[in-house]
């Protein structure tokens, strides 16, 4: 493969996220796909980059090794100080537990809990008491607005509620980084824009780093920054006001359909 | 153990199905528990180790052949023996020849009999009634209880290998560990039938110690090797292992048939595991993504297989003691008689059933518990559904 | 009435390899077990069934249930064989034999004891059984302490193989000849000469009188003979009848076998409910459309029900194939138990006839039926509207 390194530096604070030299391959019979190839990116702290992309280019992929829940086959992610490309499974799920909020498109909510006890879920991991558990998971619904919802089960939440939920277990264990693999993406506008409204608050309000993955330009322009990922490289980097981000969203989102 | 709650909830996520893997495992253990208490009621030891000292002697040929009741003042000139009585097998119908009809009847010497029996406690009527009524008979409770028996009533046993018919009048009614025998006076046969005096089935030696039961059998035995009729003389429990043993293979039967249950409930609970993991993959993908280990997911699908095979085995033991005299009474009514008559609740049965559940528990969820500890996590996002 | 594919069930069941697997195993295992106790009670059972004549009449004391308990004098023998009824032999003599049966307590081979029926005949004896067959050695000769040994002893007992002495306290038998007698009640017996045995156990009289009658007539007139004359007090029982009677040796076994394959049938119905709950609630949208196209309620019930039917119909065939299996390798051999009635072992092989098969097939198809029916109705009573629309 000679394609040509994509390099996407930030170019302000310090950084949270930087990706080397990135490859991953999946194998299937003899055959190679290489889904990322020579990707790197670096994200500071404290920054909301949306990832754009046509199906199958590799955003989920990307976002799952950011994650640390899937594994580069060469490059390395560092995430704060940890390399996570190279760290233990094991302890690969300790670090997720404190440092990651994974937020799904379809909620991934745990039918047979409530919303207090799938946002219960990670503080279980935690040292932390029952009643302190308590306080943590109803802080964090608190913020998402669900407080008064706490004891309903998912199936007695709408979608956007449900999401909210899924919000508040990411949040519940206070990491620094989010990653949202298109939140919006089963949601009504008007649901979907009330998710948006709260990622931008976690962002601003509560400092959180976000890499969100998202079809929706709308969704995107709420982002700094805008990443577009085809056919995996990295091909363009925006780093814009909002009303230019929306534009180039739109732009790339018309030539990509 | 914070886990516990979610376990639980895991557990009765599918109700139809947690209930119908419930009642498939109840059932089999009951089935094992009825298995386990027929093999350890066959295998018990009659003094159930409280020491009672007994032997039974006998002709050495078979059963059905008599020896002489002069042999008893050379038995006892042995020394070390408290008393002995004579026992003989009656046979013969009561009403009719009837499975539900069958139970043991026995002739001896009420007096000594009582002091060679003497863990038999009368809860109606008195030893002195029996003793004193030549006809006079006492009977188990078990059997007065499946009769209807009451003290005073009369009954007719019509003899086979005695042709005589015997109208009995109950005396007494006692409890002991298996109280579902018949007893008379053997004079009464005696006198009605001349040529039957003298020639007995067995005589139920009473030792006094634990030496004497050691020493006895051996030096009856040696008394009358060369006479004629030799004897076998055996304790009170090898000589009932006897009668397991002329059963054949039993042990092996019901241990093949309880082998086979644990089987079919490890295959239903197992079955179950695969298809709660199964429609858990994506959940469980979740988990790990908020960083739950893969060991412990392992725990929890272990310990919900565990906690559902626990549930119905706890289950299937509580329906089988809180049944069990109602199934009792029940078996004494069917070909099962003869061997229902001595069962009870062992606790060693009941332990296993336990120990059967945990098993089942176990093996059942490790498959579907490593399974889908082992799925990576993006596999188990991709999965839809 | 349109008819859902039947191979779209089946397909279905092959989709879902490892809970139709499990499934399958369970109930097959059931069937075997099932197949098992009850081949166990019908060898058993055959014993008693096979053995006698139809035109052999047992002679016995009155009232007595088999020949242990029974006793016939000498002196009444001759009375016996000249009643009207009893058929002459080639030689002229009646066809009659005046038998001693006496029951020795033998050790086994597998260890333990058990009580053998030791018969002695007289010379017409082998005559009035004609189903006998001598496998090895050769008869035994009168008045020289041999014995015949069946098979079935020979190979359950110690000192009963060919050539072997058989002792007993002061009794020494020698063993000359192992017959057969095709699973039969002679076939747990082991054979002497009559005289020799009276001899032996100081016995005053015999044990019964075996005779034979010339047809259906004579026989009724034999028995009549024999009851009318108050001063025998003996019967004559059909010798077919008499161990007929003795049949309730295998009523425990029977009874467990039922016991066991009811509960347990219970137990795997539920479990193929289960199975059948999942494979309903797998295909939600399915049956959704296939009503939507226009199959009925009743077509989807019975579409259900057949694959249900087929999962337990795999079972019943696969516990048939593990019960023939089970019988032939590791219940090959011919095992025993005591007849309560004689106080004797009983010899007998495991017999897994067709029949207990086609009963093992009939048990898995209404475990299927019954596993099936509620999963079957809940398929065809789920609202299409609401079905389509569930995701999955
Ligand atoms: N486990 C896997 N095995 C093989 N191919 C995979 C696997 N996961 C993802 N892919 C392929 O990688 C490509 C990128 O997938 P993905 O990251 O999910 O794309 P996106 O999220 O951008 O739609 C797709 O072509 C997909 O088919
Ligand atoms: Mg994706």
């Amino acid at each position: 493969m000679s394609s040509v390194a994509s390099v996407i530096n930030s170019t302000t604070g310090t950084t949270l996220i930087r990706i080397d030299g990135l490859v991953k391959q999946y194998t299937r019979d003899t055959q190679v796909l290489t889904v990322l190839d020579n990707l790197s990116l670096t994200v500071d702290e404290g920054d909301f980059v949306a990832l754009m992309g046509p199906s199958g280019s590799g955003k989920t992929t990307l976002l799952n090794l950011i994650a640390g829940i899937d594994r580069p086959t060469s490059g390395t992610i560092l995430v704060g100080d940890q390399q996570v490309s190279s760290m233990s499974e094991a302890a690969l799920a300790k670090w997720r537990s404190a440092n990651v909020g994974f937020i799904f498109q379809l909620y991934n909510l745990v039918p047979v809990l409530t919303a207090f006890e799938n946002v219960e879920l990670p503080l279980l991991l935690t040292n932390l008491n029952r009643a302190r558990r308590r306080k943590q998971a109803e802080l964090a619904l608190s913020v998402v607005g669900l407080a008064d919802r706490m004891d309903h089960y998912p199936r007695q939440l709408s979608g956007g509620q449900e999401q909210r939920v899924a919000i508040a277990r990411a949040i519940a264990t206070d990491p620094k980084l989010l990653v949202a693999d298109e939140p919006t993406g089963d949601l009504d506008s008007k649901n979907g824009e009330e998710i948006l409204v709260l990622m931008e608050r976690l962002n601003s309000e509560f400092k959180k780093t976000i890499v969100m993955v998202t079809h929706d330009p709308k969704a995107a322009s709420r982002a700094h920054r805008l990443v577009h990922l085809d056919k995996g490289v990295l091909k363009e980097d925006v780093h814009a006001e909002k009303g230019k981000a929306v534009g180039m969203a739109a732009a790339i989102s018309a030539s990509s359909t | 153990m914070k886990y516990l709650p979610f376990v639980f909830k895991n557990l009765f996520r599918k109700k139809t199905r947690s209930l119908l893997t419930l009642g498939s495992i109840l059932l089999p253990l009951f089935v094992i528990c009825v298995m386990g208490t027929l093999l350890k009621t066959l295998s018990r030891d009659p003094s159930e180790g409280r020491g009672m000292y007994r032997l039974v002697v006998r002709h050495k040929v078979s059963l059905t052949n008599f020896i002489p009741e002069a042999y008893r003042e050379r038995i006892f000139q042995l020394g070390g023996i408290q008393e002995m009585s004579i026992w003989c097998w009656f046979g013969g119908k009561y009403v009719d020849y009837s499975a539900k009809n069958q139970f043991a009847r026995f002739g001896v010497e009420p007096e000594k009999f009582l002091k060679v029996f003497d863990e038999a406690r009368f809860i109606e009527g008195t030893a002195p009634d029996w003793i004193s009524d030549r006809a006079g008979a006492i009977v188990g409770d078990a059997l007065a209880k499946k009769y209807g028996w009451k003290v005073g009533q009369k009954i007719t046993l019509t003899g086979d290998i005695y042709p005589i018919t015997l109208d009995l009048t109950i005396r007494g009614i006692y409890t002991a560990e298996n109280a579902s025998a018949l007893f008379f006076n053997w004079t009464y046969v005696e006198e009605a039938l001349p040529r039957v005096k003298g020639r007995i089935g067995t005589f139920y030696v009473k030792a006094k110690s634990a030496a004497d039961v050691e020493r006895l059998p051996k030096q009856i035995d040696a008394l009358f090797e060369n006479a004629d009729p030799p004897t076998k003389t055996e304790t009170e429990k090898d000589f009932q292992n006897g009668f397991v043993s002329m059963l054949g293979n039993v042990k092996f039967m019901l241990t093949g048939i309880c082998t086979a249950i644990v089987f079919v409930i490890l295959l239903i609970a197992a079955n179950t595991m695969a298809m709660a993991a199964r429609e858990r993959v994506t959940e469980i993908a979740v988990l790990r993504t908020l960083g739950y280990q893969k060991s412990t997911i392992l725990g929890m699908i272990l310990g919900e297989s565990l906690l559902l095979a626990l549930f119905g085995g706890v289950a299937g033991l509580a329906f089988f003691v809180l049944t069990f005299p109602g199934f009792k009474a029940w078996l004494m009514n069917t070909p099962m008689a003869g061997f229902a008559a001595g069962i009870k609740l062992f606790p060693s049965v009941l332990a296993a059933g336990f120990g059967v559940a945990v098993f089942v528990g176990l093996v059942a969820g490790v498959v579907p518990a490593i399974r889908s500890a082992r799925r990576s996590i993006t596999d188990g996002l991709r999965q839809v559904g | 009435m349109l008819g859902i594919p039947l191979k779209y069930n089946i397909r279905n069941l092959f989709v879902r390899k490892v809970t139709t697997g499990l499934t399958v195993l369970g109930i097959g295992l059931v069937v075997a077990v099932f197949l098992c106790v009850m081949a166990l009670g019908e060898g058993l059972t055959r014993v008693f069934t096979a053995s006698g004549s139809e035109n052999n009449v047992l002679v016995l004391r009155q009232n007595s249930q088999s020949e242990l308990q029974s006793g016939v004098s000498r002196d009444q023998v001759p009375l016996i064989l000249t009643l009207p009824g009893v058929a002459p032999d080639a030689d002229g003599k009646p066809l009659a034999s005046a038998e001693l049966v006496v029951v020795l307590n033998l050790e086994k081979r597998e260890g333990g004891s058990s009580n053998v029926t030791i018969r002695g005949i007289g010379e017409k004896g082998m005559k009035l059984r004609p189903g006998l067959t001598l496998v090895q050695g050769r008869w035994f000769t009168p008045g020289k302490s041999e014995v015949v040994v069946s098979r079935g002893i020979s190979s359950r007992f110690k000192d009963c193989s060919m050539g072997e002495t058989i002792h007993f306290g002061a009794y020494r038998w020698t063993v000359v000849g192992i017959f057969d007698a095709g699973g039969t009640a002679p076939d747990s017996e082991i054979w002497t000469d009559v005289e020799g045995m009276i001899t032996d156990f100081k016995r005053g009289g015999y044990s019964s009188v075996l005779a034979r009658t010339g047809g259906r007539a004579a026989r009724d007139q034999f028995q009549a003979g024999l009851a009318g004359d108050a001063r025998l007090a003996l019967e004559g029982k059909v010798e077919r009848k008499y161990y007929d009677d003795q049949t309730s040796t295998a009523a425990p076994i029977k009874f467990l076998g039922f016991f066991v394959g009811i509960v347990m049938a219970i137990g795997a119905c539920f479990g193929a409910m289960n199975t059948m709950y999942a494979a309903v609630a797998a295909r939600t949208r399915e049956i959704a459309t296939l009503r939507a196209l226009g199959f009925s309620r009743l077509s989807v019930l019975i579409s259900f029900v057949f694959e249900s039917l087929c999962l337990a119909l795999l079972g019943g065939l696969l516990g048939c194939a593990l019960g023939w299996l089970a019988v032939k390798l590791a219940l090959s051999g011919v095992t025993g138990t005591t007849n309560f009635a004689t106080f004797s072992e009983v010899v007998f092989a495991f017999r897994l006839t067709p029949a207990l098969l086609m009963t093992g097939i009939v048990f898995s198809l209404v475990m299927g039926f019954f596993g099936g029916l509620f999963p079957a109705s809940r398929a065809a009573f789920t609202k299409i509207t609401n079905a389509l629309r569930q995701v999955g």
